[in-house]
């Protein structure tokens, strides 16, 4: 790993979509991709996660958070306090987690 | 993505989420190769649904065109719900990118797949009467023939 970009991490939520996620955190001044600027605009999954054999409702909840050399520490405590809001709610939303739960797979 | 205001609004605050226990009908369509998956609960009492509630795991539009669906069924007869189209739904939202006009497809066939549980459930039509009735059609889309 000595060659990677280390201010970037591609996280996938079970159960929940990724546009979904990018909305809500847009709607609280996040700036995140759920994908690289190169597919951007595609509604298809990251062939990259496709490609090492995540399944198609797991590779569409990846989210793409990059943080550069002027971020602090406060902006990665206000992600995170609001992604934990914001994945709850859609998973509440989702039929997906509601099957998970009941039936425990 | 270039949502109108409506859109955003439902997203943001979607109407008539979660789930029915004793629904009367209930219908699940889309599957997670689409990225959308969208689950209707009917309560109907007397053919009329007084009812709805719905889970949708998918994108902003999936989760607006569900949540006006609801608001736009709730109340109405099962046939003016079965009338419901995918045009009415992408006109409550004051409209829907193109690439996304699939989610409201989706909502309506929720609606007749939810219907058409109801139906069953009752036994009082054959299996080719609620198809013709609720106009069930296999799903198709450009990601699942892909």
């Amino acid at each position: 790993m000595e060659k990677r970009l280390p201010g970037n991490s591609n996280i996938s939520f079970r159960f929940i979509e990724g546009e979904g996620l990018l909305l809500n955190l847009d709607l609280k001044g996040i700036c995140a991709s759920s994908g690289s600027a190169c597919t951007s605009g595609s509604l298809d999954p990251s062939h990259v996660l496709l490609a090492i054999g995540l399944p198609h409702e797991i590779a569409h909840g990846s989210l793409r958070i990059s943080i550069g050399k002027y971020n602090t520490k406060e902006e990665v405590d206000y992600l995170i306090e609001n992604l934990v809001e914001i994945v709850s709610r859609l998973r509440e939303m989702s039929p997906l987690w509601e099957k998970f739960i009941e039936g425990g797979k | 993505m270039d949502y109108s205001d409506k859109v955003v609004e439902h997203y943001t605050n979607p109407r008539n989420v979660g789930k029915i226990e004793d629904a009367s009908g209930v219908g699940e369509v889309g599957n997670p190769v689409c990225g959308d998956i969208m689950k209707m609960f009917l309560k109907i009492e007397n053919n009329i649904i007084v009812d709805v509630k719905f889970k949708t795991f998918g994108c902003g539009a999936a989760i607006a065109s569900s949540s006006i669906s609801t608001e736009l069924i709730k109340g109405k007869t099962i046939e003016e719900a079965l009338k419901l189209k995918n045009s009415d739904v992408v006109k409550a939202l004051d409209g829907l990118p193109p690439v996304k006009l699939h989610c409201s497809v989706l909502a309506e066939e929720a609606i007749h797949e939810a219907i058409a549980d109801y139906y069953r459930k009752e036994g009082k039509m054959t299996e080719e009467e609620i198809k013709e009735k609720c106009s069930l059609k296999e799903h198709s889309c450009e990601h699942c023939e892909g």
